[in-house]
């Protein structure tokens, strides 16, 4: 304290008497009332939200206080509701689940640790609210409470609800296109197989057949697709085998002259990708059928399908029969099937390569295309 | 005469006087609402087992308590906040001071740190504290520094080398539990210490230039009190009536200078106390008699109303002559109770006197003095007492 100036002196040796402004006797009113405004302001807070507030005592579930919202939701007074207890609003079916957390959070002492489940309340006049309620555990004093916080989710439920609903009745629709497509594809394939039964030139029967047959190869992925249920991505193992036993079939082979060997990992694919893979797989096992064997020599036919971790993946189509003529440039064949091969490996951004040993191996390289929007 | 008419205030605590009043605290403090009390005390008043029956009255209220006694006497900055961390940390909501001036002013101190949430030093002044402390109940275990019924707490700084006092009303604990059988187990030093702490309060506070018709009632009381009783109590240290009589000047002269303030002595006291730790009822006694010679004339009429009550014969003299008889009287009585020695003896040095004067020149005490003095007057004061 300085107390050098006269006037300073005096204003001091005033206070010291008691007779300055802030020279009040000890006094926790003021304290109080700043208090106690800055509760009202904070129960006004509380009353004025949507979620139903309670705070209720642990372990006997007594109500010490509620928010407006809660009793206005419940259809309580304020009153009625300081006589209730925690298990007289929960749905019967949910009592148990709501015992059972609260007993862990007390059990615990857990007091940082918040819980949100989805539960049911029940109203004075036997109403059921769907809420979302949050619960967590305080200690006043010596006494441990519990906050429960709910938020009536009714309409969220609702909106959940139509959304599945919608989900399923789009699941359906895509199905049903799919189904289409394919029996669509199905009628062409047999137009085609009719077709066939009125030309007598055995080249003409080969192009229908070999058209019939690239149908029915994107046919039988629609069929899968909407036969598995998954939309976007087929199981391409199965595929491949079926695809390869109704080539044998439809060129009437038989197993027991080319021997099948199939080598393949369990891989899923995209629609995007398996459409392109599907056709090259046809074009290449139709050239083995057709052309490897010649004099229905007993052969060996290997497909094999390997994908590594980037989902990229190994196809190789492999036969021990004559081989390709030396004469035929496969980058520059004249040749339909293998013209289609080359393009549908480009569209699939991949390589190919052609060995001539033993026979023929082709061993294509492509990745797993990514979905394009459409316009 | 025309002081009657000056505006004056007094302010006391509810306090209760009396053999076993210090086992009423739990009473008092389940009624303001306790729940957990910091206990705020030192090691030697545990000691001698003044506390436990504090702790026990407390317990069968179903009570709980935290003991802070981590305070020597002159209670320092460091341990106010110490004792407030501990407060706050341990969740309390009341406290309750069992001792002598340093856990009472420390307690008071405490309070006020935890309920403003700032540094003791900012409060160090007249009415500083904005936010009143916790409830706080006081039990003085000595008749001398009667911080249980005052408005002042005295922090030293170790840092500044000085003793703040914190002046405010706020600080006027709520209930004083004033029992005389606390004090009986001071022994002779302490007990004449305190003793002349008491015997400077009230001459103090009977000239000071704030008191009233009230607190002269007060002080003269206090004054009659302590010269009659002090050197016989601290020859029967055991007497619960003459510590009776001792702990009732204590509290008259703490309900007087609690209103009307104090003076120079006790603006040097602290200084000199802040400045070699000495105890505090110590430095008074070396300093009174050189104050009152002094002051005399500045307020001869009511030194002249001192002189009766120590019993001295002044009809028919001068102010002089009186002057003289009553210095003579308190020496006699610091002779008496071998408190007759000089500042010098306690290891202040000349060089020291410009510092300690120009402390003294700032302490709240200077203000209500009867004469104000020049920081001059102050060392040639200091220098009578070397």
């Amino acid at each position: 304290m300085h107390s050098n100036s006269e006037d300073n002196w005096d204003s001091i040796r005033e206070k010291i008497i008691g007779l300055g402004e802030q020279s009040i006797r000890k006094s926790y009113y003021p304290e109080l009332q700043e208090r106690l405004s800055e509760l009202e302001r904070f129960r006004a807070l509380l009353d004025e939200t949507n979620e139903a507030i309670f705070l209720s005592e642990v372990p006997s579930g007594h109500f010490t206080d509620v928010n407006n919202s809660a009793c206005q939701q419940l259809g309580y007074s304020a009153g009625k509701m300081l006589e209730m207890n925690v298990e007289d609003i929960i749905a019967p079916d949910k009592l148990d689940e709501m015992r059972t957390i609260i007993f862990s959070l007390f059990d615990g002492k857990h007091l940082q640790n918040r819980k949100t489940i989805e539960t049911v309340l029940q109203g004075s006049d036997g109403s059921q609210i769907n809420v979302e309620m949050s619960i967590s555990l305080v200690k006043f004093s010596d006494a441990f409470y519990t906050v429960m916080v709910a938020r009536d989710i009714t309409e969220r439920k609702l909106f959940e609800d139509a959304l599945k609903s919608s989900l399923k009745e789009k699941e359906v629709l895509i199905q049903e296109i799919h189904h289409r497509v394919k029996n669509n594809m199905q009628i062409i394939s047999s137009l085609l197989n009719l077709q066939k039964q009125y030309v007598n030139d055995e080249e003409a029967v080969n192009v229908l057949k070999e058209s019939q047959n690239r149908v029915k190869s994107m046919a039988m992925i629609h069929e899968k697709l909407y036969k598995s249920r998954n939309f976007s991505e087929i199981n391409f193992t199965e595929y491949i085998r079926s695809l390869v036993s109704d080539l044998f079939y439809s060129y009437g082979v038989d197993s027991n002259q080319i021997k099948t060997i199939i080598v393949l990992e369990e891989v899923m694919m995209g629609l995007e990708t398996a459409i392109p893979c599907g056709l090259i797989i046809s074009e290449l096992v139709t050239n083995t059928l057709k052309y490897a064997f010649p004099h229905t020599e007993p052969g060996e036919f290997k497909i094999e399908l390997h994908s590594s971790s980037d989902r990229c993946y190994n196809l190789i189509i492999s036969d021990n029969g004559v081989g390709i003529p030396e004469n035929i440039d496969f980058d520059e064949t004249d040749t339909l099937g293998l013209q289609l091969v080359n393009s549908l490996v480009n569209q699939l951004e991949g390589t190919i390569e052609l060995t001539r040993k033993n026979g023929t191996e082709f061993k294509i390289k492509f990745k797993e295309l990514q979905y394009e929007e459409r316009m | 005469m025309e002081r009657v008419l000056e505006l004056r205030k007094f302010v006391a605590p509810e306090f209760i006087f009396g053999s076993g009043a210090r086992l009423l605290v739990g009473r008092y403090a389940k009624n303001f609402g306790a729940r957990k009390v910091l206990i705020v005390t030192d090691p030697q008043v545990m000691d001698v087992g003044l506390v436990a029956p504090v702790i026990n009255a407390l317990k069968e209220e179903g009570i709980d308590y935290q003991i802070y006694s981590d305070i020597k006497s002159n209670p320092t900055a460091y341990q106010v906040t110490e004792g407030a961390d501990l407060y706050l940390n341990e969740n309390c909501n009341f406290i309750v001071a069992v001792g002598g001036g340093s856990p009472m002013d420390c307690a008071k101190a405490i309070g006020i740190v935890s309920s403003n949430q700032k540094e003791v030093h900012e409060f160090e002044g007249v009415d500083k504290v904005a936010v009143p402390s916790p409830p706080l109940i006081c039990i003085p275990t000595t008749a001398g520094s009667a911080a249980d019924v005052s408005q002042f707490a005295i922090i030293t700084d170790s840092r500044r080398k000085l003793k703040m006092a914190i002046v405010s009303k706020t600080v006027v604990p709520d209930v004083a539990l004033i029992d005389p059988e606390t004090t009986l187990t001071l022994d002779k030093s302490l007990t004449i210490a305190t003793g002349f702490d008491v015997l400077s309060h009230a001459v103090e506070a009977y000239v000071s230039n704030a008191s009233s018709p009230i607190t002269d009632l007060h002080a003269l009381e206090a004054i009659r009190l302590a010269s009659q009783n002090l050197i016989p109590t601290s020859n029967d240290l055991e007497n619960i009536y003459l510590r009776g009589k001792m702990m009732l000047s204590s509290l008259n002269a703490g309900l007087a200078f609690s209103n009307a303030s104090l003076g120079l002595v006790h603006a040097m006291a602290h200084s000199l106390g802040g400045f070699l730790d000495l105890p505090h009822g110590e430095c008074n006694a070396l300093l009174l008699d050189h104050v009152v010679e002094f002051n005399f004339e500045a307020e001869s009429g009511k030194y002249r109303e001192i002189a009766k009550v120590f019993n001295l014969k002044i009809t028919g003299m001068d102010d002089n002559e009186v002057q003289s008889a009553l210095i003579k009287k308190i020496r006699d009585l610091k002779a008496e109770a071998e408190v007759d020695y000089s500042l010098h003896d306690v290891g202040v040095t000349s060089s020291d006197i410009s510092e300690l004067a120009a402390k003294a020149m700032n302490d709240a005490c200077i203000i209500t003095n009867p004469r104000r003095p020049t920081p001059q007057d102050v060392e040639e004061i200091f220098k009578n007492a070397l």
